[in-house]
């Protein structure tokens, strides 16, 4: 990579680093296994930067990489994230019961297999079409239907146990 | 309603990132990433129209990835004789008719030689320029993770000799490729002589990484496989080891059931001729990512000398001398993200990395090299939260060897007792500028000259000072 397209990376990924390691932190529940996936993203990113800026669209390509180094983390055995997904230390005000209840969604959103944590995290937090999301994920709009509608099940259930506690 | 519950959830569960990434880091990943495609194999999607594919693997340079492969000082049980790479480049040439139930199945072939030519989609780069000669389809068969097949192609370059690629069909993935992804690179590897390429198989995971296919370069050769460890007493990899039957329908394809994907990064293949153990070795291409231990660290510092000059690199010996303290030479490990290397000034190098036995805890790794020969000076557990993250007392290297760990960075250090702190000489983490030349100093990690048996060393831990007094040393060599 030359300096002025490492430079225009640099640019790029200063200005992307945020929000990709927002979304990695919602995927995986983790800050620092959110840091850790984000660069790895971008490191993979910049790898291949000269032809990712000439001819893909870079926000979706990181994107794409940071889903599948995501589903590759939660296969490792040693991964176990169940239960470590909570409210950030610094938090907006909230409600007792609020934050019980985002709490409890959120280790919900935790314990979801894989594709429907990415599916309800690319809909409902990046704000994703069904096509986008397919998209982001290499598989049909039809699988984005059904993954979302199950794993809305399950939060929904997850919800009503909450509310009857 | 729900939805909205979500978005707003997640929204701000994510709104106050702890800390901001450093790109800083996100390069040095990506040289770290660039550096290793030079001495291993590389990751190059392409995409075909009905076909994934996996693997385009430059046999020489593969052998010296780290765990793959055999060296010339390996001595793993019941293999007296490693072959040279000559022995096994030949073994290649003298291959024999292409194997597998799609042998014949002249539409996939020609799919195949397409994508060995000019492979495709969004990761392809361009291969080496040095194949020359015909292409030969070396396998081309149904797999449990569907077509799969292995071609190779000789090499202008003299030192490479040969190339061969692995392709198989990876679930929703497109074509994969694994290959080399700077051809200018694959000259620097003198391979052959230094008898690196010992392997007499090939090997890589099918579909989801539930099977393993071997080839032995001998059709009639036995294959046995390992498909994980686990520890002795001591703290050894002890291994169990299963026939592998050769596919009915397939002469000279066996298959190796895996009990779960991430086991095929722990297997060992062995090939036995005549009931004669001829070879050992891990498998070639894995699918996915390795398993990571929970204290494995990401990139936090990429430190080229940390005392005097650039460290003059790795090798397979490097890590076999890591290896041999826990199994066989040849044991599968994986590696982090980071790396702290230097040189002294007698030309002896250093190495501390993160290594570790797949399935098992990271541990911290110094490694020095002296007249071509590695040796470990420390070998523990990590603890990923220790600030500093190591320090560790070598009469060897005659002073401490500290790493303040991420977040983190050394101020000073001093003998207990003494009022005077002592700045650390900070160590030089890459170089920039117009010609590569100026130093770009880190203060994460240090070289201590002094050979105190305790030290108090102050720190900076996520902006707070902290001061440290390390234990008296108990591994450090």
């Amino acid at each position: 990579v030359d300096s002025a397209a490492e430079a225009r990376f640099v640019e790029w990924a200063a200005s992307r680093s945020g929000s990709l390691h927002r979304l990695a932190f919602v995927l995986c529940g983790d800050w620092h296994v959110a840091e850790d996936l984000a660069q790895e993203a971008l490191a993979r990113t910049a790898l291949h930067w000269q032809r990712i800026e000439s001819v893909e669209h870079p926000d979706a390509y990181v994107r794409r990489i940071l889903l599948n180094q995501h589903q590759s983390l939660r296969r490792r055995p040693g991964w176990r994230l169940a239960g470590r997904f909570a409210p950030p230390e610094v938090s907006v005000p909230d409600s007792t019961e609020g934050y019980a209840n985002r709490a409890a969604l959120l280790a919900a959103v935790q314990q979801l297999p894989p594709r429907q944590r990415a599916v309800i995290v690319l809909r409902y937090y990046e704000q994703l079409s069904e096509a986008e999301t397919a998209s982001a994920m290499g598989c049909s709009t039809g699988t984005v239907k059904s993954q979302s509608h199950k794993a809305l099940q399950s939060l929904r259930r997850v919800v009503k146990e909450e509310q009857r506690c | 309603m729900l939805t909205d519950d979500l978005t707003e959830a997640l929204s701000d569960a994510a709104a106050h990132p702890p800390f901001p990434l450093n790109i800083t880091d996100v390069l040095a990943r990506s040289r770290q990433l660039r550096r290793r495609r030079r001495t291993g194999i590389t990751v190059v999607v392409a995409g075909i129209a009905g076909l994934s594919v996996l693997g385009a693997l430059v046999v020489a340079p593969a052998l010296s990835r780290p765990g793959l492969a055999t060296d010339g000082h390996r001595t793993p049980i019941g293999v007296p004789h490693p072959i040279t790479g000559a022995e096994a480049l030949a073994a290649f040439s003298h291959w024999g008719p292409t194997r597998g139930s799609l042998a014949h199945d002249h539409a996939f072939l020609a799919n195949v030689q397409q994508e060995w030519a000019h492979p495709t989609g969004p990761e392809a780069v361009s291969g080496p320029n040095t194949l020359t000669g015909s292409v030969r389809v070396l396998f081309a068969g149904q797999t449990p993770g569907g077509p799969a097949a292995v071609v190779t192609q000789d090499s202008t370059d003299r030192h490479v000799g040969l190339e061969v690629g692995v392709m198989t069909t990876v679930p929703g993935q497109g074509l994969s490729l694994w290959g080399p992804n700077d051809p200018s690179e694959w000259s620097e590897s003198d391979v052959l002589n230094e008898g690196r390429f010992d392997t007499r198989q090939v090997s890589f995971t099918s579909g989801s990484g539930h099977a393993i296919v071997v080839l032995p370069t001998n059709p009639s050769d036995t294959v046995s496989a390992s498909v994980g460890h686990s520890l002795d007493r001591a703290g050894r990899a002890v291994r169990a080891w299963k026939p592998v039957a050769t596919v009915a329908a397939q002469p000279g394809v066996a298959i190796v059931p895996s009990p779960h994907p991430d086991s095929s990064w722990d297997t060992l293949i062995r090939v036995s001729r005549a009931g004669r153990l001829i070879d050992q070795g891990a498998v070639w291409i894995n699918v996915g990512s390795p398993p990571v231990p929970t204290n494995a660290l990401g990139t936090w510092t990429q430190i080229n000398a940390v005392v005097g000059k650039d460290s003059g690199g790795t090798s397979v010996d490097t890590f076999a001398a890591w290896a041999r303290l826990h199994g066989a030479a040849d044991e599968p490990f994986g590696q982090a993200g980071w790396d702290i290397e230097g040189q002294f000034p007698d030309g002896s190098f250093l190495l501390i990395e993160q290594l570790w036995l797949y399935g098992d805890p990271a541990h911290t790794v110094i490694l020095r090299e002296s007249h071509n020969t590695w040796q470990v000076l420390s070998d523990t557990v990590t603890n990923r939260r220790a600030r500093p993250l190591f320090a560790v007392r070598s009469a060897v290297v005659g002073g401490w060897l500290v790493a303040a760990g991420p977040r983190s960075i050394i101020t000073g250090y001093r003998p207990p007792g003494s009022r005077r702190w002592i700045a650390p000489r900070p160590a030089i983490r890459d170089y920039s500028g117009p010609n590569g030349n100026t130093p770009q100093y880190s203060r994460k990690a240090g070289y201590l000259p002094t050979l105190a048996p305790t030290l108090q060393i102050r720190l900076v831990v996520n902006g707070k000072n902290r001061v440290v007094t390390t234990a008296r040393p108990t591994n450090g060599r």
